[in-house]
């Protein structure tokens, strides 16, 4: 094993590699920041390129890339409140609230430290028990991918603000937008009165119609009665007692993300979902998730990095790719006429753990990088809004352009957009209808494949332990934020005189919003 | 003078015209579109051959991938393009369902063959907790019961694979489990989740190597030549031919002498050391078909998926 990381370090350290290395990250970075360009795209792009680099270098090109533009989609999600990528969606819901406080620098501090934190994590674990968990991949069938899918989706009673009316109200129309396309078993086609909906909404549009669109809207309508100060940006290093702070978070974080990383097609975006979920729960601090709280910036992040080294578990151990991007490593394995697998280990060792390496070294380079970028980036924020709306939109519609060179694709996002100001106009949430939107689909295909799996009877549903397990932890996750915003509501109905400390800041709101 | 100023301008843009048609074709770059995304298989052969194509032809060969609608959306963009030769397309079965599912604007009659450059059969495959480890023992399980089918999907060529042989042979229909990918169905294959499927041996090797997918046959009238030891489906006594196929096409209607050059260029590419290694290692099994051949190979499919394509509808 010793003798391995030492050839791969030997391999790993040459000019070349580190070059390429400094190169992948700052491309991603950028390529991650700009809404709807993800780190696949990215990818898929650069593996030609690779075909004439050493199979070493090639991988570190790759890796760097990857790992970063995951970080980079956190950028954009907290200096705009625009998630470039599903994976940074849960990142907006309190970086951007911190952005508006003047708390910018820090929501990016904290990303950043969170990212390299998750990444660092996974990457050790790929490097020390990869062949452990690819087993444990393989335990996956349809009825755990289900009770997975259930659970990504109690979520949305935690984040589905303070109705509960209004937050099911939200994920009923997620829903109702996830069942549009194929029918996953029987093909039939529903609503499909357009071909590109055959396959679905696209995901990548819609949220950043959401989000994109729905933000210059909102400034606009402010702009054009008043003109707010400059929110104030302050430093990026968040400091160690911050780092001592949300080490609990991000530990938590990293092996959510890691784990669930490692169950192939399940990925990042359920892993981000149940982060963020998980530290909502544990939380009590102020203020409340939602509202800037620094830790809804880094479980999300310290996940959806901690999914880097995870994917790449099922596929160097099985030759199975976990997600859309380890697909494309795959490929570029291939092309290097190496094949996955424990016969990778074995050998091309020197490959191997290079590769594992370049996962650690990757997110130790993003740390400086990002910090050093990200204090110029944040300047963003001192264009005007009414300025940077326009640019906004421009980016968002030639990213969601660039996903299929589809105009299509331009108009869902008009129409989510439209939506979504709509949303907001009847104080609807919007983060339950994006978690229903993008786990919809895998739920209903899994569910009917684990009733054809066990001709038609629902005993699949107690009888696989690991199924049963997630299912009740579901349960739990789903009633008990709502459960508690009962009692709160019936004890506010019968004292209305006494208030607690923490409840006050949510009654004022309460008002606002109900009435 | 009028009409003689005329004449001659009309001699002049007459020739003008006749002397760019007589140019060398390709005059610009050539675009090959593919209708899936970038960094799947398909796309990842046209990339390797692009390169190719680009030193034999003198001018870029570009991939433009426009995945979406189960590749319609690509089909019908390439095929709406002017039939110069600039734009090619990267065909593969899914363009022959396509037509059949009446979704598209296009028919067979649209689309004009350049050739073929990949076969890659179908292998019969049972998970190693299934108890099956011969072709007649999965056919006798098969006809006495439905076992369960992963896919990578509804309408996907393994599905479709399965469709055939259970046709074929008289097999009890399978129960189709559609994961979301192939890496979907062999995880649940390996896992023990599902009993059966079909696959290509791309995305499978790894799990086939380590003996928790076992493949039983292959369809095609040749071994594997990664899996020398599995024996043919004709050598067992079935005989059954079925895989997918990726080849080009132009939109039809463009010149023959266009098609001939891009088809020779093709032929050289994939005779090529380089396209040969690459193919070999990303696990592609070369199999170049000429215009003729591959059009005549198009129909035939047609004509073959046309006969059970009411399995599709029916479910």
């Amino acid at each position: 094993m010793l003798q391995n990381i030492a050839a791969g370090f030997a391999a790993l350290f040459t000019w070349e590699n580190i070059l390429f290395l400094v190169m992948g990250t700052l491309v991603g970075l950028i390529i991650g920041a700009l809404p709807g360009l993800t780190g696949n795209m990215a990818i898929a792009l650069m593996v030609p390129i690779t075909y004439t680099m050493s199979a070493t270098t090639g991988l570190v090109f790759l890796t760097s890339i990857y790992c970063s533009s995951i970080f980079g989609g956190s950028i954009s999600a907290i200096l705009l409140g625009i998630p470039g990528t599903i994976s940074s969606f849960a990142t907006t819901l309190d970086g951007y609230p911190m952005a508006k406080q003047g708390k910018a620098g820090m929501a990016l501090g904290i990303s950043t430290i969170s990212s390299v934190f998750g990444g660092l994590f996974s990457a050790i674990v790929l490097m020390f028990l990869t062949t452990v968990l690819a087993e444990f991949a393989l335990k996956f069938g349809p009825a755990e991918y289900f009770a997975v899918a259930v659970l990504g989706l109690s979520c949305i009673a935690s984040i589905g603000g303070k109705s509960i009316t209004k937050g099911l109200l939200s994920g009923f129309i997620g829903l109702f937008f996830a069942v549009i396309g194929q029918d996953p078993q029987r093909g039939t086609k529903r609503f499909v009165f357009d071909i590109h909906l055959l396959g679905g909404v696209t995901l990548v549009a819609a949220l950043i119609g959401i989000f994109g669109v729905i933000s210059v809207l909102k400034n606009a309508e402010k702009k054009s009665k008043e003109t707010g100060p400059i929110p104030e940006v302050d430093k990026v290093w968040i400091g160690w007692k911050m780092c001592r702070k949300l080490l609990p978070t991000w530990l938590r974080g990293s092996i959510i993300g890691t784990i669930i990383g490692i169950i192939p097609g399940a990925g990042t975006n359920v892993a981000t979902f149940l982060a963020y979920d998980t530290e909502n729960k544990f939380n009590r601090s102020e203020p409340k998730f939602g509202e800037g709280n620094p830790k809804g910036v880094a479980a999300p992040e310290a996940a959806n990095n901690g999914v880097t080294g995870g994917s790449m578990v099922p596929l160097l151990a099985l030759g199975v790719p976990g997600n859309a991007t380890s697909a494309l490593f795959l490929g570029a394995l291939l092309l290097k006429g190496l094949t996955t697998g424990p016969v990778l280990f074995t050998e091309h060792a020197d490959v191997a753990y290079s590769l594992f390496l370049a996962f650690f070294f990757a997110n130790v380079v993003m740390a400086p990088l990002g910090l050093f970028i990200l204090r110029y980036m944040k300047k963003i924020l001192s264009i005007p809004e009414s300025l940077l709306g326009g640019i906004i939109l421009a980016f968002c519609m030639t990213g969601v352009f660039s996903i299929s060179s589809s105009s299509f694709d331009v108009l869902t996002c008009i129409f989510f957009g439209v939506l979504g100001y709509a949303f907001y106009k009847f104080d609807i949430p919007t983060a339950p209808l994006i978690v229903c939107l993008v786990l919809g689909s895998m739920a209903e295909s899994n569910l009917q494949q684990a009733l054809v799996a066990n001709n038609q009877s629902y005993s699949f549903l107690w009888t696989h332990p690991i199924a049963l397990v997630v299912l009740l932890i579901a349960l739990v996750s789903f009633f008990v934020p709502i459960i508690s915003k009962l009692v709160k509501s019936t004890r506010k109905a019968r004292h209305p005189n006494t208030v607690t400390a923490g409840d006050l800041a949510e009654d004022t709101s309460d008002e606002m919003d109900d009435d | 003078m009028k009409k003689i100023l005329a004449l001659i301008l009309t001699l002049v843009l007459t020739f003008a015209f006749a002397s760019t048609a007589l140019a060398a074709f390709p005059e610009k770059e050539v675009t090959i579109v593919v209708p899936f995304a970038a960094g799947g298989n398909v796309d990842l052969c046209c990339r390797i051959i692009a390169d190719e194509m680009t030193k034999i032809l003198g001018q870029q060969v570009i991939v433009d991938d426009r995945p979406g609608g189960g590749a319609i959306i690509g089909q019908t963009y390439a095929l709406g393009q002017p039939a110069d030769g600039y734009t090619m397309l990267a065909l593969t079965s899914s363009f022959v369902t396509n037509i059949l599912s009446g979704d598209t604007d296009f028919g067979m009659e649209n689309a004009t063959a350049i050739g073929q450059f990949c076969f890659d059969p179908e292998i019969v495959v049972v998970g190693v907790d299934s108890g099956i480890t011969t072709i007649d023992e999965f056919m006798a399980a098969a006809k006495a019961g439905a076992l369960t089918n992963s896919t990578p999907g509804f309408s996907t060529s393994h599905h479709i694979a399965s469709l055939i042989l259970t046709e074929t042979f008289g097999l009890t229909p399978f129960a189709y489990m559609h994961t979301d990918g192939s890496a979907e169905q062999v995880v649940q294959l390996a896992g023990g989740h599902a009993q059966c499927g079909m696959t290509t041996y791309g995305g499978a090797a790894t799990l086939i190597a380590e003996g928790k997918i076992i493949p039983l046959a292959v369809c095609n009238s040749e071994r594997h030549q990664a899996l020398p030891d599995v024996p043919t489906m004709a050598e067992c006594g079935y005989d059954f031919v079925y895989g997918a196929y990726r080849g080009f096409a132009v939109p039809a209607g463009t010149p023959e002498d266009v098609v001939n050059t891009l088809s020779d260029a093709l032929k050289q590419a994939m005779e090529s050391e380089a396209v040969i290694k690459a193919f070999n290692d990303s696990g592609f099994p070369i199999m170049y078909l000429n215009a003729a051949d591959y059009q005549k190979m198009l129909d035939e499919d047609y004509k073959n998926m046309e006969a059970i394509y009411y399995l599709l509808d029916e479910e």
